[in-house]
């Protein structure tokens, strides 16, 4: 019915599409020069306040001190008048790992027990055993998220930064993510 | 010359170019750049001279002042402010208490003043708050190789200045 109309149609032009072809090229080439194809993220800390006010004197504290390559301290601090949850679990991984009790706080010494190992190897070793302590403690302070972390002057910067991530964290759970630096003054 | 003019006469006939597959390549290439720097809206720069630990966190870096230490030299926000000798600070860019250095602080310090113009211009001009501001932010690029001993006195002179809240820059390991 009246198909002739519908053959009313435009004249054939063709797009030219060379200027959209250099704006394309021009942002595309822009775009992949400011692009970094590698991932950046950070470790957020905070300096130590200078003086504890005498109301701090029953809160939890928890240090990870690290001396060198072969030595950490984690120190936790008097839980006597703490909320401890899992207080059996707590009281067994410290009396098997941890010297001191409950009134004076604990401490616990990492150290690299393999000498057949690199230097390498045997730090990863330490700071696994870090972890487990690190997270023992969270799974009796859930509430708790703060932590200092002591630094001799002699660790260089990866060695911080390992210890920091595994103190503040595991894959997607928070550990102690308010972490403190402190110089070691020993 | 005769037969160079025969050759010139040969007419080659226009051939159509279909550019239709290039333009799809390049419009799905531009959405995916577009997308990514969507994602990832901070654009940070890191010297050739800073090699940056890893780490597999991946917490989101919040926007602000970059002091970038190498084994070289200090800068903050890319302008030079002090060198370095051997991993460490020179003695004579040092406070005489050992731990300040005097020309990072007066860079910092200016920093901050201006935060506080802003928010005096912007906001209440009598506001106590603005003496009380939480600690500025910086981002902090360091070397991976350098010791606490050099790193603590970036540390101590940026919180002296006011800028105590650190967020120390890592390469992302994929795990």
């Amino acid at each position: 019915m009246k198909r002739f109309k519908r053959k009313a149609l435009f004249p054939l032009t063709e797009v030219n599409v060379v200027s959209l072809m250099d704006i394309m090229t021009t942002l595309l080439f822009f775009l992949i020069l400011m692009a970094s194809w590698t991932h950046f993220s950070s470790m957020k800390s905070k300096a130590a306040a200078s003086a504890t006010s005498n109301n701090e004197k029953h809160k939890f504290s928890l240090a990870v001190v690290l001396v060198d390559r072969k030595n950490i301290e984690v120190h936790l601090g008097k839980i006597d008048k703490l909320e401890v949850t899992n207080t059996e679990a707590l009281a067994n991984y410290l009396a098997q790992n941890f010297s001191g009790n409950a009134k004076a706080g604990y401490k616990q010494k990492i150290t690299s027990a393999s000498t057949s190992q690199s230097e390498e190897e045997q730090w990863k070793e330490m700071l696994k055993k870090l972890h487990a302590s690190i997270k023992a403690i969270k799974s009796s302070f859930p509430t708790e998220d703060g932590a200092s972390l002591v630094i001799a002057n002699n660790i260089i910067y990866q060695d911080i930064i390992s210890a920091m991530e595994v103190i503040s964290s595991e894959k997607t759970l928070a550990l102690f993510p308010d972490i403190t630096l402190q110089e070691s003054l020993k | 010359m005769i037969s160079l003019r025969r050759k010139s006469s040969v007419k080659l006939e226009p051939l159509p170019l279909n550019i239709t597959s290039l333009m799809d390549v390049l419009t799905v290439l531009l959405f995916f750049l577009i997308r990514f720097f969507t994602v990832n809206p901070m654009t940070l720069s890191i010297p050739k001279d800073i090699a940056l630990p890893k780490a597999s966190v991946n917490q989101q870096i919040i926007e602000a002042l970059v002091i970038s230490l190498s084994k070289n030299e200090l800068r903050i926000q890319g302008h030079l402010v002090v060198t370095l000798e051997g991993g460490s600070f020179k003695k004579s860019d040092l406070a005489p208490n050992g731990v300040i250095i005097p020309k990072v602080q007066t860079y910092l310090a200016s920093e901050i003043d201006k935060r506080k113009n802003i928010l005096e211009d912007n906001e209440h001009p009598t506001n106590p708050a603005i003496k009380e501001l939480p600690p500025g932010k910086v981002i902090i690029q360091v070397d991976k190789d350098l010791t606490f001993d050099t790193i603590k006195r970036l540390l101590h002179t940026a919180t002296k200045a006011g800028h105590g809240d650190f967020q120390f820059l890592v390469t992302t390991i994929q795990q």
